[in-house]
């Protein structure tokens, strides 16, 4: 059964930067994330929508690629 | 017939020129670092100009084509590169005030190439920090203008490489794509972009933005001018897989490619969705000359697309923040405010999800291969829409916004979760007077097929006049010093 997620807020950002081992981010830089202004990719809201939809593919036993196999050294 | 700027030419035609003598680089040289004192101030296209390196260049260039030793087609030939990539002795900056002093003792393998084919390096070229978005915004170097429409942008991250082609600046450049930060710039300036094959070209000497998606991408006038210094900088990957048959670096290829032998797929879905009806109708017509040369047209299902922006960001958004946490402790204040909240933002994604979405690469990556066993290429739109106005943030469609940068790289991030090779053209020019282009797709590694298709529908569909790209900003060019009646105007289809 999918579990149904409430939206993302400041709050939850904040606590968890207080708790983990993270690097310092400013009010500002939070605020971009819930709401975001500068048009350059995708907000974290929507972002997690879309996770929502991925984690649902099951993807059996394939392997985390590196492209390695196209000759990358 | 009005005399035509030796800045103007095709890296070939210059190539050509410069083999039989007929002008010597240091000529070549001094007339782009002209154009450059007189354009730079508008396009910002440059944010170090090495000029003194590159006469230096360009006199050891002409010292051995005239002691008998031209080497290729870039020998002589001056050339600059993105910021990103590191250049011994000369500024590399990224874009960014965090490295804006910073003069590397070594080389990018790419430059090194290039310069050891007797390239002629004009400088370092403006680019989004970092490579961080696809508007090419830089608040500390200045935005680029988009050559054809001053109030619009060039788009990015590699906005001066596509600038300074565009414009005359440079007779090539390098940049790099991760979601298609060459490809899309190239589609909105009206020039050639090519994203190569995932490893083709090394990536050392690079500034990472995202390991798992850069590619080094180029930038040309033409096509064959593109695929020239694609095969400078080709590794034989092919080769040491034992596939000696991908990479034949023979320039007969490109204009002996017949598209009447290609299966094309056109993707179902997604690529013609939520596009600019006229960059629908332009690359409906390039379907037609596909047609018209008997070409096998197949419409395809590809993955489901949907997502995939979200997968790019989930990979590209904590690689980056784990690059930069070298330099976040001290140097946080240095960066820009839109690259900052991208970094934050990949603070919270969580490592299952990272994980997934590298194993979504690989799935995509399978299905993808699975399409190019039923056909050889595919064709899309680059971007859905033309070069988006400087201070545009969204992108307003009947069913939804969408943020301007997504909407830029919808149609190309793809086919760098994929690796597989992928090169814009131009199609036409939009009734704004913008330039369009068409995306096209090969197999891994196939890169001449690619560059052959792509060559020929360049000529069945015309090049972009660049004329209006050098009237922005350049009053002075209708008197330009460069122009010479030893070089005249190259005949170009029209758009």
């Amino acid at each position: 059964m999918q579990r149904k997620r409430i939206p993302l807020s400041k709050m939850t950002l904040k606590r968890l930067l207080s708790e983990f081992p993270t690097h310092l981010w400013s009010d500002q830089e939070i605020e971009e994330i819930i709401s975001p202004q500068y048009g350059l990719i995708t907000g974290f809201e929507a972002m997690l929508t879309d996770v929502d939809k991925l984690i649902a593919i099951d993807l059996n036993d394939i392997a985390p690629g590196d492209q390695s196999s196209l000759g990358r050294e | 017939m009005t005399p035509h700027p030796l800045t103007s030419m095709p890296l070939l035609e210059l190539a050509a020129l410069l083999e039989k003598r007929d002008v010597s680089s240091l000529e070549v040289t001094e007339a782009f670092l002209r154009q450059i004192k007189k354009k730079n101030g508008t396009f910002n296209a440059y944010i170090t100009v090495a000029d003194q390196k590159a006469r230096l260049a360009a006199r050891a260039a002409d010292d051995q084509i005239r002691n008998g030793h031209y080497r290729s087609k870039l020998h002589g030939i001056p050339y600059a590169c993105k910021d990103l990539f590191l250049t011994k002795d000369i500024r590399t900056t990224a874009g960014s005030k965090v490295l804006s002093e910073w003069v590397p003792d070594e080389d990018a393998e790419v430059v090194e190439r290039l310069n050891g084919a007797g390239g002629v390096l004009l400088g370092k070229l403006n680019q989004h920090e970092f490579a961080y978005g696809a508007t090419g915004i830089n608040s500390l170097f200045g935005i680029v203008p988009n050559p054809w429409d001053a109030t619009r942008l060039a788009g990015g991250s590699s906005s001066g490489s596509a600038a300074a082609v565009a414009a005359g600046l440079a007779a090539y450049a390098i940049g790099t794509d991760t979601g298609g930060s060459t490809r899309a710039p190239a589609a909105l300036c009206g020039i050639v972009g090519l994203k190569p094959t995932y490893g083709l070209i090394s990536t050392k000497g690079v500034i990472p933005y995202c390991w798992s998606l850069d590619h080094v991408g180029l930038f040309g006038q033409t096509v064959a001018d593109t695929a020239a210094v694609c095969w400078a900088l080709s590794r034989d990957v092919g080769t040491e897989r034992g596939r000696p048959e991908t990479m034949l670096h023979r320039e007969q290829q490109l204009s002996s490619t017949n598209l009447g032998k290609l299966r094309i797929g056109l993707p179902r879905s997604f690529f013609f969705e939520r596009v600019d009806p006229e960059i629908l109708m332009a690359v409906q017509q390039v379907i037609r000359a596909c047609e018209g040369s008997k070409a096998d047209l197949k419409g395809v299902s590809l993955p489901p697309m949907d997502c995939s922006r979200t997968v790019s960001l989930l990979v590209q958004l904590p690689e980056m923040l784990s690059y930069h946490s070298r330099y976040l402790p001290q140097k946080k204040e240095l960066y820009g405010a839109d690259l900052l909240s991208g970094m934050a933002q990949g603070q919270f994604i969580l490592a299952e999800h990272y994980v997934h979405a590298k194993r979504m690469m690989q799935l995509f990556k399978k299905q993808l291969n699975e399409i190019f066993n039923q056909v050889d290429l595919l064709i899309t739109p680059t971007c859905p829409i033309v070069a988006p106005a400087i201070d545009s943030r969204i992108v307003a469609w009947e069913d939804e916004e969408e943020p301007v940068g997504n909407a830029i790289t919808r149609f190309t991030s793809f086919f760098n979760l994929t690796g597989h090779p992928a090169i814009s053209i131009p199609c036409g020019l939009h009734s704004t007077g913008l330039p369009m282009g068409v995306q096209i797709v090969g197999r891994h590694f196939e890169e001449n097929t690619l560059l052959g298709a792509a060559y020929s529908l360049e000529r069945s569909v015309g090049s972009l006049k660049r004329t209006a790209a050098e009237d922005v900003g350049n009053d002075a060019n209708r008197q330009d010093p460069d122009t010479d009646a030893r070089y005249p105007e190259r005949s170009r289809p029209a758009a």
